[in-house]
């Protein structure tokens, strides 16, 4: 019990831009972790993506040394992501702390998200610190947000440290206040083992690297251990350590350490976040509850360009799943686009990630289809289905009505920009619920609109009308009725599956139009022509053409170099291999993602 | 397969170089020396007097505007290391600023009976535009000039695709229609990105392929009805007159090249000398000769029908399986879809590419061909 009196494990919750990844460089260095220079900006970020759009993705532990008043504590920081479509990582790092520090800018005061994160540190019983950062800006008003901070959560401010994190002031007064406030843990290590995964990693030498909180009892190398959810199969330690920030490895890890194992484990689906991880010996009589399951709200088709590398998809799809538990996928198939996976994201950020890692980590080249959510299906046999798949929607005939997703939306803008904004909102079918002027230079806007309204362009919109000035944030509200159906695209009179998506019928003539566009455009001409329709069951409602090729031999052949011709016949002939067919018609893999960008 | 042999031959000089041009051309007169004294001797490398000569070929560049002795010499050492004795057309490319009394001279007394003009436009201003140094009456003068030193089978070249107006086009089509020619090319403009005329193309005159292929429709048919039939995509001639040199290439007769970029057909054996003027003065003369890919049975089965569906006779099913000992359809796969989808017509044993098809040939070609 003494060895955990100087134990702190805790997280740090803050919005977007409040400086959360700067607060946690600045402890770190303060105790020593990292030297200044090693800071390559943002240490816990450390995928290539989180540093270059500014965001944490993926929760990082890191270890430090603190010594306060003569005693030596080891501090366990499990970093969260801010963004709303990665909710979930936070619960699972909430559920490793026994206190969070709730980083708020002074400038900008308590935001939506951090509420709703807030919300679930107190749920899990977590001891909240309130941190004021960004003191050293102009517009900073400490009074207020201290204010703030009381009314809107219910938190006594009057002893938040007041720092700014990117001058490095007052990081001490943080650093005091986690190992004064946040409560040591106190789990048995006499008793059997019991250890939450929180995260993990694949590693090709090491295996699945086991993230893990360490509940009670003692972990060390040579242990049998096994996990709750994957009965029978049993591990042995080869490795445990600790995050310092790189992994270093120790003897042991014992109650209310914060660590990692490495069991030879081999197949990723040995291990699942979230799962308790036992001594196969002497198992604990019951697991620790685990994280709430987290259901996908976006999802499309993702195929390789390539159809061969089928089976690179795959491993790499699980790669990914292993330490981002909310990706989920199961094989698909397309007549237009061949194998591939329909994949379900939290959002559309992180669809976004989930893609761009795919093709810069695993050096992949994808053909995604267009996002759908997921849609309840009522049939007129009483049923529910929940539908993610326009091509797997039951026909018309079977459907009773449909109910779609709607979000609360909460957009933040200048106010100059506030008529662009709502005129986006109901164009985007938004119901409007409340508008509040923050404070001169910013208006929230609040928005009911359906889910398939926002992952469909409306971010880009929003960005181009307000020029870049405008934020989103949205939250799932609940299911309502819509008169909603699925629009296919025909090629030469041929549905091609991939190509089809579930739209509000009202809209979707303006969609049919503008995707038929964008395909005459990106899908070269044939030698016959093609009609490029889109269509609701039977019912044309827009329709291209895209005229027959007249013209494709170049200049003159000449001096009789025959060779140059033929390579250039081949050249063409490999370009054709390239194309996936739909019917009689060749359509490049850029003509899918065409329709995905359209300007509004 | 054809016997006779041609002989194409490279002078890459020019006085100016078009704003299109991506032949290999040269402006520096000085290597003229250099430049024949390495052609001499790859002539003499393939010296051989076993096979007959059918067609000569001076292309470019602008072989007319070299010092005419080199012409003078040029021809003599072709008839010591070549038989020329069946030799029935010897082309020589002209540009119509470098026609004077003393070319001509030189040309007639060479045995030279074809000419052919790069023209390209009748409008000065689009002539001016793309970098040509001469002017449409330098053509009317040339032409009058050649025909005074009896030179009848004469050729003019057009462009497609030139940055000017449609009617621009239009004009020098129906120009050259009514003058004494006996044969008439019409090439598409080939653009290559950052040429001056690229710039001025995409900024000014950026014509989509079906303008473009509006324009091929108006020269095939204003032609036509003027007499110059069309054998060959890019080819018009009024009868009996079509080039036997460029005929050779399409029925994959064999011809042996010489200078700097020319292709050359010997045996089974495609070759292509060096494209830039210092590199094929550098290569040894040995090199040359040894470069080159040697032509498998089923490459010359697809070249055959590559080049011969290029013309308006097209190919023919029994000279095919007499030739690669395979019957047609088996060969190419495609081929009865492609019949029955009517992108190429049979008729007895005869295939082709129906007239209204040929200017798509490139997409029939990459469905029907195996390479």
């Amino acid at each position: 019990m003494s060895r955990q009196k100087n134990i702190r494990n805790f997280c740090i919750i803050a919005h977007i831009d409040h400086g959360k990844s700067t607060l946690a460089d600045r402890l770190m260095e303060y105790t020593g972790q990292v030297a200044k220079r090693d800071l390559e900006a943002q240490m816990l970020d450390s995928m290539d993506i989180e540093r270059e759009r500014g965001i944490t993705i993926k929760l990082t532990p890191v270890s430090m040394t603190y010594v306060k008043d003569g005693t030596e504590y080891r501090l366990n920081l499990i970093d969260t992501p801010g963004h709303v479509d990665f909710n979930y990582e936070v619960s699972r790092s909430l559920a490793a702390c026994e206190g969070a520090l709730l980083v708020v800018d002074a400038s900008q005061g308590v935001e939506a998200q951090t509420l709703a994160n807030c919300y679930l540190a107190l749920e899990n019983d977590l001891e909240i610190i309130p941190v004021i950062n960004k003191i050293d800006l102009p517009s900073a008003d400490v009074d207020g947000t201290k204010k703030e901070i009381e009314d809107a959560i219910g938190l006594d401010a009057s002893a938040a440290p007041l720092v700014s994190a990117k001058e490095g002031l007052n990081i001490k007064d943080v650093l005091d206040a986690v190992v004064d406030s946040i409560p040591a843990p106190n789990g048995d290590e006499e008793k059997p083992l019991k250890a939450l995964i929180f995260d993990c990693q694949y590693d090709n030498y090491k295996g699945v690297i086991i993230f893990t909180r360490i509940v009670d009892g003692t972990v060390k190398i040579g242990n049998e251990i096994k996990m709750f959810e994957t009965k029978g199969k049993t591990f042995t330690v080869t490795e445990v350590g600790v995050f310092a920030p790189a992994m270093l490895a120790v003897d042991s890890l014992k109650a209310g350490d914060v660590g990692y194992i490495c069991a030879s484990i081999k197949t990723v689906s040995d291990t699942k976040v979230g799962d308790t991880i036992t001594d196969a010996q002497n198992p604990c009589n019951e697991p620790l509850k685990g994280y709430k399951e987290v259901k996908p709200m976006v999802f499309c088709g993702i195929f390789p360009a390539d159809g061969s590398k089928y089976n690179d998809l795959k491993d790499a799809l699980e790669k990914l799943k292993l330490n981002d538990a909310a990706l989920s996928y199961e094989p698909d198939t397309s007549v237009a686009l061949g194998f591939g996976f329909r994949c379900g994201f939290l959002g559309l950020l992180h669809m976004e990630i989930i893609q761009e890692r795919l093709e810069r980590e695993f050096d992949l080249d994808l053909v995604t289809t267009a996002p759908s959510v997921i849609y309840h299906v009522y049939t007129t046999q009483g049923e529910m289905l929940e539908i993610d798949n326009p091509t797997k929607l039951p026909p018309v005939t079977s459907i009773e009505h449909i109910e779609e997703p709607i979000v609360l939306a909460e957009v933040y803008s200048p106010p100059e920009y506030v008529g662009d904004v709502m005129g986006l909102c109901q164009d985007k079918r938004g119901v409007f619920v409340d508008m509040t002027y923050l404070d001169t230079r910013r208006v929230k806007l609040t928005y009911e609109i359906p889910l398939n309204e926002i992952i469909y362009n409306f971010f880009d919109s929003l960005k181009s009308r307000t020029r870049g000035y405008a934020s989103l944030d949205y939250e799932l509200k609940g299911f309502k009725t819509g008169k909603l159906v699925r629009m296919d695209m025909m090629l030469n009179g041929e549905v091609c599956d991939a190509l089809s998506i579930i739209v509000n019928e009202e809209r979707a003539y303006a969609r049919g139009r503008q995707m038929a566009e964008k395909l005459k455009e990106a899908i070269p001409r044939q030698m016959f022509e093609i009609p490029v329709q889109a269509a609701i069951g039977s019912k044309i409602i827009a329709r291209e053409t895209i005229k027959a090729l007249r013209k494709d031999v170049l200049a003159k052949c000449y001096g009789g170099d025959i060779s140059r011709k033929k390579k250039l016949l081949e050249k063409q002939k490999e370009g054709k291999k390239r194309m996936r067919q739909v019917g009689s018609v060749s359509v490049p893999s850029e003509a899918f993602m065409s329709i995905l960008k359209i300007d509004d | 397969m054809n016997s006779n042999y041609g002989i194409y031959i490279h002078i890459p000089f020019c006085k100016a170089r078009c704003g299109y041009c991506a032949f290999s051309s040269c402006c520096d007169y000085a290597l003229q020396q250099t430049y024949f004294d390495k052609l001499f001797a790859e002539i003499v490398s393939r010296s051989n007097r076993d096979v007959k000569i059918s067609t000569i070929y001076l292309g470019g560049g602008t072989p007319s505007s070299v010092e005419s002795h080199y012409i003078d010499k040029l021809f003599s050492t072709l008839s010591q290391h070549f038989n020329l004795a069946n030799v029935s057309e010897i082309s020589v490319e002209c540009n119509p600023e470098s026609v004077t009394d003393e070319l001509l001279v030189c040309l007639k007394r060479n045995n030279v009976n074809r000419l052919s003009f790069g023209l390209q436009s009748c409008s000065d201003e689009t002539l001016s535009k793309i970098g040509r140094i001469h002017r449409y009456a330098d053509f009317v003068n040339a032409l009058n000039l050649a025909q005074k030193y009896g030179f009848i089978n004469v050729n003019a070249d057009l462009i497609i695709g030139l940055p000017e107006p449609l009617n621009c086009f239009k004009q020098s089509v129906d120009t050259v229609a009514q003058l004494p020619l006996t044969h008439i090319s019409v090439y598409a403009l080939e653009l290559h990105e950052n040429s001056p005329v690229y710039n001025l193309c995409k900024t000014h005159y950026n014509y989509d392929d079906d303008t473009l292929a509006d324009m091929y429709d108006y020269a095939v048919s204003t032609l036509q009805r003027n007499g110059f039939n069309r054998y060959e995509i890019s080819n018009f001639a009024k009868q009996g007159c079509e080039c036997k040199h460029n005929l050779n290439y399409w029925n994959e007769g064999r011809y042996f090249a010489f200078g700097a970029a020319a292709s050359g057909f010997v045996g089974n054996c495609r070759y292509t000398n060096p494209f830039d003027i210092k590199d094929y003065i550098s290569t040894p003369t040995g090199a040359l000769l040894k470069s080159g890919d040697e032509l498998t049975l089923d490459e010359q089965a697809n070249e055959y029908v590559m080049l011969r569906l290029r013309l308006d006779s097209g190919a023919d099913i029994d000279e095919f399986k007499r030739r690669f000992n395979a019957d047609f359809f088996d060969f190419f796969p495609n081929a009865e879809r492609l019949v029955k989808q009517g992108y190429i017509v049979v008729n007895g044993s005869g295939v082709r590419v129906p007239s209204d098809k040929l200017y798509v040939v490139n997409a029939i070609l990459t469905e029907l061909l195996t390479f």
